[in-house]
């Protein structure tokens, strides 16, 4: 569904990532690991859209999305949800008007509240509904970041480290229940983290990023 | 009482009344409400509501430019700085020079009779229009610089997520917006309380607003009662602006601003074209314009050689009243950052209030109440009131606020862990001072500097209060500007606005280039980028 292909990207003059591939399919979980500041960020972002590699070739769908410094189609009409590293709550919604918010043209407004109970019912923070992102435990965020990417009814899900900041139990609770949904609904998801363990029992595929030039990529 | 929170409250109020003491003693003259008069207050509430609602218009879009992290984004940001601290009265004499009668409005009355007579009034700028306009173009950054900040605090992962879910347009509307627009209304807020408290461009416009009025009433009558009692309004109305103001640098409106770091926004092209053509008609047209009027680069060099003394002693009185203004704007931080809870920061917000005052209250008033102060002392008070120290002490009241609101921000983004961890090591106050410096020099010099340019530019009160012999760059060029526009005094201005410029242009840089040096735990770009910035 997401592809990369022999992509090379840099930050200013420090090359981030170079020759490297990528594909995630559709129902599927990809874990991508590999030592922080191995270029795994980077990686979602060029997915996602966010940035544009400067060689090599994206592609969505099998559709070419991203190509040597081009970007074909934008972040917005890839079907590809995020969810941040920091997680990225907007200050000033409620969850629910998050939810909302990201819905957009896509759910008549009379539908769009029970869609959001639904989408929170699914994840189990129904009660959460009305509350801001200062309100929220780490945990409950996490899960707050969850729902508003799966609101979009996203294609592909992108996990940048979200449960990096919660305690191993409920970081493995929280990943499990996330993971289920992503498979129940046929998406493909790619979860990045530095944490190889962690990744090896829960994903279906893993992907291993080491530092550059010379990125070894490893599937099974 | 704890210890630290006694000092706090000794200190506060004492750099506080050193301050405000011309201005306490303006009002306690007693005030006589008889003179007081609606009208120039009506033009007044005019002024200002003209100039927010157009500097609302023209400063909004261009935060989004402001509000990026590269270069260009750089030089924007000292451009709006340099457009805020360059007086306003300065660009009101360019439009008098180019669309007044001494430019193109007199040139096509008299050689070609083009203006009609009832256009005339608007066109030469001799009316509310005319300073509206240039005061809203003067004042413009308060709007961008407040949305700018409200922006960055959103944060690039905010915006991105938005833009995954809406694209641009609903990125735009579901979450910059929201962000941007309360503090771009509140940068209009102070828009509107500086237009209507602006001394020099509403003189030159001869605009007879609530300023002016006191200004011209006490030239004639030099009654102290009746001048108080014409300012009283002003003085409610700068308390609850100053109110404000305090609230929102301390945090308690609009908190995300007071933790805002500039970081890299997805400024598009248009807003981008809209800031430099913004800058290029504020700043660039103010600056062509004298140079024109100066004549030649070679009439500028005379006219800095040929009036050396009063440009070399404007810059040394700017210099003092600077250092006056980050020692003790410094000092009221540091000591209201020592109580603790609830009670400090109430403290540092009342403390950053009253200390807005001589900057939203035109200088005209502590000018009056300090001539006041000079005759309550006598002779005894000589060796203060008739010499420059007077014009030092001007200096320093206006730009104490900017120094202890730049000084706090810098506070606030540096760790207490930092502090906490000298203290547990032994080290003692002075150390831990020299350690506050080191930690935050970029915030140290622009607090100098912008306080410098603000002392430059004081005018109202140096007016006032400039012993003979000891006039200053901006007395000369304003007392001269009335008169004629010679070759001289279009150099010297164009002087103060190229240094002022220059100064905006070091403080922009200042800051980027000390925080670098702090970047050491940027792991992905999303890190690099925040810390950089």
């Amino acid at each position: 569904m997401l592809k990369l292909e022999d992509v090379a990207f840099r930050h200013g003059r420090q090359p981030v990532l170079s020759g490297f591939s990528l594909e995630a399919r559709a129902g599927e979980v990809l874990a991508l690991v590999g030592p922080t500041g191995c270029g795994k960020t980077t990686a979602l972002r060029l997915l996602a859209g966010l940035e544009v590699p400067e060689r090599g070739r994206v592609l969505v769908d099998g559709k070419l999305a991203a190509a040597d410094g081009r970007l074909v189609i934008p972040p917005e009409r890839r079907g590809v949800a995020m969810v941040f590293q920091r997680l990225a709550l907007w200050p000033h919604m409620t969850v629910a008007g998050s939810l909302e918010f990201v819905m957009g043209a896509r759910v008549p407004p009379a539908d769009r509240p029970a869609r959001v109970r639904a989408i929170l019912g699914e994840l189990g923070i129904a009660d959460l509904a009305g509350r801001r992102p200062g309100e929220l435990s780490g945990g409950q965020a996490a899960l707050a970041a969850v729902a508003r990417a799966l609101a979009q009814a996203p294609r592909a899900l992108l996990l940048d480290e979200p449960f990096g900041g919660l305690d191993p139990e409920l970081r493995e609770a929280t990943r499990g229940k996330v993971f289920a949904l992503a498979r129940a609904q046929g998406l493909a998801a790619v979860y990045v983290s530095h944490l190889r363990e962690e990744v090896e029992r829960c994903a279906d595929r893993m992907a291993e990023l080491n530092s550059v030039p010379e990125p070894v990529v490893r599937e099974g | 009482m704890r210890t630290s929170t006694a000092i706090s409250w000794l200190v506060v109020p004492a750099v506080v009344g050193l301050l405000l003491a011309p201005l306490a003693a303006f009002f306690a003259a007693g005030a006589d409400l008889s003179r007081l008069a609606a009208d120039p207050y009506l033009r007044s509430l005019k002024l200002g509501s003209g100039a927010a609602a157009l500097a609302l218009i023209l400063g909004l879009p261009a935060g989004w430019a402001l509000a990026g992290a590269g270069r260009g984004s750089r030089w924007m940001l000292s451009g709006a700085l340099a457009v805020l601290l360059v007086p306003p009265y300065l660009a009101a004499s360019v439009w008098l020079i180019f669309a007044g009668k001494l430019g193109l409005v007199g040139f096509s009355d008299r050689a070609l009779s083009l203006v009609p007579e009832a256009m005339r009034g608007f066109l030469e700028g001799w009316n509310l229009v005319g300073a509206a306009a240039v005061l809203a173009g003067s004042l413009w950054p308060c709007v961008a610089l407040s949305a700018a900040g409200a922006l960055a605090a959103v944060g690039r992962e905010e915006r991105e997520a938005a833009l995954l879910a809406r694209g641009r347009w609903g990125r735009f509307v579901g979450v910059e917006l929201p962000a941007a627009l309360p503090a771009a209304l509140a940068g209009a807020a102070l828009v509107f309380a500086l237009a209507a408290t602006e001394v020099g461009a509403t003189d030159l416009f001869l605009v007879n607003a609530a300023t002016r009025d006191i200004l011209k009433g006490f030239e004639v009558s030099h009654d102290y009662s009746a001048s108080a009692g014409r300012a009283l309004p002003l003085l409610v109305f700068a308390l609850a602006g100053g109110a404000g103001l305090g609230l929102l640098l301390v945090g308690r409106v609009f908190p995300q601003m007071a933790t805002a770091r500039i970081a890299p926004a997805p400024a598009g092209r248009s807003p981008q074209l809209h800031a430099w053509a913004l800058l290029a008609a504020t700043l660039g047209a103010v600056l062509a314009g004298l140079a024109w009027n100066a004549g030649s680069p070679a009439a500028v060099a005379r006219a800095a050689t040929g009036e050396s003394g009063v440009v070399l002693r404007s810059l040394g009185l700017a210099a003092g009243g600077a250092t006056g203004a980050l020692v003790l704007g410094a000092a009221a931080v540091w000591a209201a950052s020592r109580a603790r809870g609830r009670s400090g920061a109430a403290l540092l917000a009342a403390a950053l209030a009253l200390l807005s005052l001589p900057l939203i209250l035109p200088g005209t008033l502590w000018g009056i109440g300090a001539l006041r102060l000079r005759e309550w002392t006598g002779d005894a008070g000589a060796w203060l009131f008739d010499g420059p120290l007077m014009l030092v002490w001007s200096g320093a009241a206006r730009g104490a606020f900017a120094a202890a609101a730049i000084i706090e921000a810098g506070r606030r983004s540096t760790a207490s862990e930092l502090f906490e961890a000298a203290r547990l090591a032994g080290a003692g106050r002075v150390d831990r001072l020299w350690l506050a410096i080191r930690l935050m020099p970029g915030h140290v010099a622009a607090a100098w500097l912008v306080a410098g340019a603000l002392a430059l530019g004081e005018l109202g009160a140096a007016v006032q209060i400039a012993p003979p012999g000891w006039d200053t760059l901006q007395v000369r060029v304003f007392n001269e500007m009335h008169n004629y526009h010679g070759v001289t005094t279009a150099a010297l201005a164009f002087l103060t606005t190229a240094a002022t410029a220059a100064v905006a242009a070091l403080v922009a840089l200042l800051p980027h280039r000390s925080d670098r040096s702090y970047t050491t735990h940027g792991t992905n770009d999303q890190e690099r980028s925040r810390t950089r910035c």
